[in-house]
């Protein structure tokens, strides 16, 4: 059942606002003379349903009569005919201040405030502190709130008004008062409602923000509700109204659809968006600052059935940018071109691609990923760790299938592109691929009518996410190591030792120029399987060297070799091989010490247990009711040093390392060519009591 | 209709605290604060008492019933007092939307909290003034019997008439601003109309007044309510049942009609606005 019902509502006001006249247009003498009062329609036969659940957007232009709908839904005022149906508790932000009073303090206003909705003293005692905390103004509450400035006042209503636990919100165009940090602070929380299942209708001028917010998109228009197959369609039709036409065209191709949308392309598939809302943008980076696509002025210059070319010039950087657009089955060709208009500075091309957050799964050439979730905790955009930048094909899907998937592949004219997956904040519920030109040298002259290539980029608007995660499955399997007593995994620079439970994570760390250096850090290739043993290779980047490792399952133990080759001489100042394991290992032993793990704290990150430091062939871990764990020095291999030690609190991990340390301080002087740095058995022993 | 007292059953800590804030906006800038809440009422008293005892000279005895009636400025403080909880209430409540515009036009509540909120800073000063003229009333010999028990009652239908005129003068003159300042006029016209200076008994024995302006006289409800509070307290004695009869209907009459206008008009006030 619907939660907000209008049906047919129209709301009339007469022309003259305010208290009713007796004399003039529309006041007795009109009466008496049988002339209808004029009278203006701010709401005209407008139908909306709203189920429980959806966000809803409002857009249109000033007087189109958003407000006013809003403000009968509010129950404010009722319709001069039609009906009006709300069922659930509605809280308003209908403007700046609504049912405040400058006189009294913050404090006294969230009580005044409250009980104009219905709530007692007592409910507000409950939520009083949150709410005090969440508007991030506590030093100022007991003072009158004719002294806030108008942030601190959408500070002080906003949280007041999501505490009442509402079922519906209603939100009018306040939130762009806050600053940065506190709109962000918004945008989670009305992230949270949404995700909890809370009504919500929103109101704005930015399309942006109601793009992010809302699922659903409704147009007012001179007092009439418009609403299109789509959102972007909707968007379109506004765009289009407001006299923005030029700058939108949609090619089809079979059962898929690009939109192209002054700077921004949205991908539908079968009617289904396979983009996020947020689409496919441009962007041009120079002098360190961004310019993106819809920033520019766009013209399609070229219009056709399933082709198109868009020309946007930027407005802040002497540029054109040229998109052109070729839809060919369910594949999507799109190259972009950059044209200086007079002399500048180039930095960096970037297009960016952003799909609906539950698009978890991801292929990056042959190597799988699992992307992170998406929690309200994220307040920013978050870069992923992922397994490879240079990767030219992209898959993205999702393991519920609940959105559509993409395949992206890159053509780049630009040697040094790469690509990156960065989580979006929780409110954007959107994942974005970079995919990124950077000029060589970080900066590139640009003389007037120079022309720079992205390069092409293909989207596979129906990507087939069986094969994609078959492909991953047997993946994954094929690095995988049974070792008996535990499990092997190979991801992406880090070993994984499954084991009754409990996951182990060994790690190889290399320290040069003071700077540590990871093994998840690196760019791995897919693994080799031959028999129990699995090979792989890493480029480090920064030392221009390749790690080789060689794993091998032996009689119930890993045996894990590392090697390292490079076309220069390089210098190291020390190596490790780490083992990171579950906190509630309580108990260190090597062959000259023994040791309990203290309580995290962060004097100990990272810094050794161990007094002695004296070379050990074995460290192990137990704790009460854990299997044991150890590492071993392989049979021949030169002395290692052990080393136990705690992460900082975060990483809630303790570590077991078998190290060698340059002598003195001296870093250890490799020459070019192939050298091994360590041998180590990993081994999982009984539990201990 | 029935829905109206457990609205604001339900709503009792809003209205509160629109009281607290009324209170709070008054006093703000003030040094004096709440002392004000006393001195206005005794100096409203000591202005008019001045002026009168001045220009009646020795007579005021003639108005206050003889030798053994009140002194005059407490005989004119027993009126001035709840004439004033009623004149004062109904010009707050005649406001009372428009100066919460800012509340009516986003949040839906029970709109009948304003006006009745807005009489509740005229209650307190009524409360104060009570003391003050028991205070003195007693200072002066004079002496609180049995019959006070009736002064509640005698309260309680001017406080229903209070509430029915204000509610429909708050929405009234949020529809037609000519209402405010009609009631305006009302007032002043009620404050001489009413035995608030004089008692009501010399209207009839003056001889110089008409019988049909003297029955028009006593259609004012306030009429027979002031006289009965004089009643209660001056003479001592339970107010007649005949004194009470019209005013009584009149409150009945006026809350039934004020309650069922404010909600006809209520969901559209914003919209006056």
């Amino acid at each position: 059942m619907a939660i907000i019902e209008a049906r047919n509502v129209t709301k009339t006001f007469p022309l003259k606002r305010g208290g009713r006249v007796l004399l003039g247009r529309g006041g007795l003498p009109d009466l008496f003379r049988g002339a209808p009062a004029s009278a203006f329609n701010a709401v005209e036969e407008v139908s909306l349903s709203v189920e429980a659940g959806e966000s809803v957007g409002i857009i249109g232009g000033n007087g189109s009569g958003k407000s006013t709908l809003l403000k009968m839904l509010a129950g404010v005022t009722l319709p001069t005919s039609g009906e009006v149906e709300v069922r659930g508790r509605v809280a308003s932000l209908l403007e700046l201040g609504a049912g405040f009073h400058p006189v009294l303090t913050g404090r006294e206003n969230v009580y005044l405030n409250a009980g104009l909705y219905g709530r007692i003293h007592a409910q507000v005692d409950e939520v009083l502190e949150s709410i005090i905390e969440f508007s991030g103004i506590r030093d100022f509450i007991d003072q009158p709130v004719d002294s806030y400035s108008s942030g601190m006042y959408v500070r002080i209503a906003f949280a007041a008004a999501v505490h009442m636990d509402p079922d519906i919100f209603l939100v009018d165009e306040v939130l762009s008062v806050g600053d940065e940090a506190f709109q962000r602070k918004c945008r989670q929380k009305i992230g949270e409602l949404r995700e909890q299942g809370k009504t919500i209708l929103f109101v704005s001028h930015d399309l942006g923000i109601v793009n992010t917010v809302c699922q659903r998109v409704v147009l007012m228009s001179k007092g009439r509700l418009l609403e299109r197959r789509t959102r972007q369609e909707t968007f379109d039709f506004y765009l289009r109204q407001i006299g923005q036409a030029s700058g939108i065209h949609t090619i089809r191709s079979g059962r898929s659809e690009t939109v192209f949308s002054h700077g921004k392309l949205s991908l539908y598939h079968d009617q289904r968006e396979v983009t996020a809302p947020q689409g496919i943008l441009f962007e041009v980076f120079s002098m360190g600052q961004s310019h993106a696509g819809p920033m520019a002025d766009w013209r399609v210059t070229e219009a056709g059935d399933t082709a198109f070319t868009a020309v946007g010039s930027f407005a802040r950087v002497p540029a054109s940018l040229e998109v052109k657009g070729f839809l060919q089955g369910d594949k999507l060709e799109l190259g972009l071109c950059l044209t200086a208009e007079r002399a500048f500075d180039l930095e960096e091309l970037r297009v960016s691609i952003a799909l609906p957050a539950q698009a978890d799964q991801w292929l990056f050439d042959e190597r799988p990923h699992a992307a992170r979730m998406i929690t309200p905790e994220h307040a920013h955009r978050e870069m992923e760790t992922m397994p490879d930048s240079h990767a030219r094909r992209v898959a993205a899907w999702a393991t519920d299938e609940s959105v559509p998937g993409l395949g992206v592949e890159l053509s780049p004219a630009q040697p040094q592109s790469f690509v990156q997956l960065v989580n979006g904040e929780f409110l954007s519920a959107a994942r974005f691929l970079f995919c990124t030109a950077p000029m060589p040298g970080g900066r590139r002259s640009l003389q007037e009518g120079d022309r720079i290539e992205f390069g092409t980029v293909v989207f596979d608007l129906h990507l087939d996410a069986a094969a994609q995660r078959e492909q991953t499955e047997s993946q994954q399997a094929a690095s995988q190591l049974d070792c008996g007593a535990f499990e092997a995994a190979f991801d992406h620079g880090a070993l994984r030792l499954r084991y009754a439970g409990y996951e182990a994570e060994a790690r190889c760390l290399l320290l040069s120029d003071a700077l540590w250096t990871q093994s998840p850090g690196l760019a791995w290739s897919v693994p080799e399987r031959d028999g129990d043993t699995l090979r792989v290779r890493g480029i480090d980047r920064r030392l221009q060297a390749a790690q080789f490792w060689t794993l091998q399952a032996e009689n119930g133990r890993l045996r894990w070799t590392v090697e390292i080759e490079s076309e220069r001489p390089f210098a190291l100042q020390e190596y490790n091989a780490s083992l990171l394991l579950d906190a509630d290992y309580a108990q260190w032993a090597a062959a000259h010490e023994t040791g309990r793990f203290p309580e995290f704290a962060p004097a100990q990150e990272w810094r050794p247990l161990n007094v002695s430091h004296a070379a050990s062939e074995w460290i192990r871990a137990s704790g009460p009711g854990l299997p044991g764990i150890a590492m071993m020095q392989d049979a021949g291999e030169k002395a290692l040093l052990p080393s136990a030690l705690n992460t900082g609190a975060a990483q809630h991990r303790r570590v077991l390392q078998m190290l060698r340390r340059g002598p003195q301080g001296a870093p250890f002087a490799f020459a070019a060519g192939r050298h091994r740095l360590f041998s180590v058995m990993l081994r999982v022993l009984e539990a201990t009591e | 209709m029935l829905a109206l007292p457990r609205e604001l059953l339900r709503s009792r800590e809003l209205l509160f605290d629109l009281v607290r804030k009324d209170v709070r906006v008054r006093y703000r800038y003030a040094a004096l604060g709440f002392v004000w809440a006393v001195l206005e009422p005794l100096a409203l008293m000591a202005v008019l008492a001045f002026v009168f005892s001045f220009v009646l000279g020795g007579r005021t005895a003639l108005l206050t019933g003889g030798e053994g009636g009140p002194p005059y400025d407490v005989f004119l403080l027993s009126g001035l007092l709840f004439w004033q909880f009623t004149a004062v209430s109904l010009g707050n409540a005649a406001q009372s939307i428009l100066e919460n515009r800012n509340l009516v036009q986003k949040v839906a509540f029970t709109r009948e909290v304003l006006p009745i909120a807005s009489m509740g800073y005229p209650l307190l000063n009524l409360g104060i003034g009570i003391v003050i003229l028991f205070a003195l009333h007693l200072g002066t010999g004079g002496l609180l019997g049995p019959s006070l028990a009736a002064l509640p009652l005698v309260f309680a239908i001017q406080l229903a008439l209070t509430v029915g005129v204000g509610l429909f003068v708050a929405w009234a003159n949020a529809l037609y601003r000519d209402i405010g300042y009609m009631l305006s006029v009302a007032i002043l016209l009620g404050f001489y109309a009413s035995p608030v200076l004089y008692p009501a008994s010399l209207v009839a024995s003056s001889g110089a007044v008409p019988e049909w302006a003297v029955r028009c006289y006593h259609l004012n409800p306030m009429a027979g309510l002031l006289s009965a509070y004089r009643t209660i307290l001056f003479d001592g004695a339970w107010p007649e049942a005949s004194l009470l009869a019209w005013p009584a209907g009149a409150a009945v009459f006026m809350l039934a009609l004020g309650i069922f206008t404010f909600r006809r008009a209520a969901p559209t006030l914003s919209d006056h606005l």
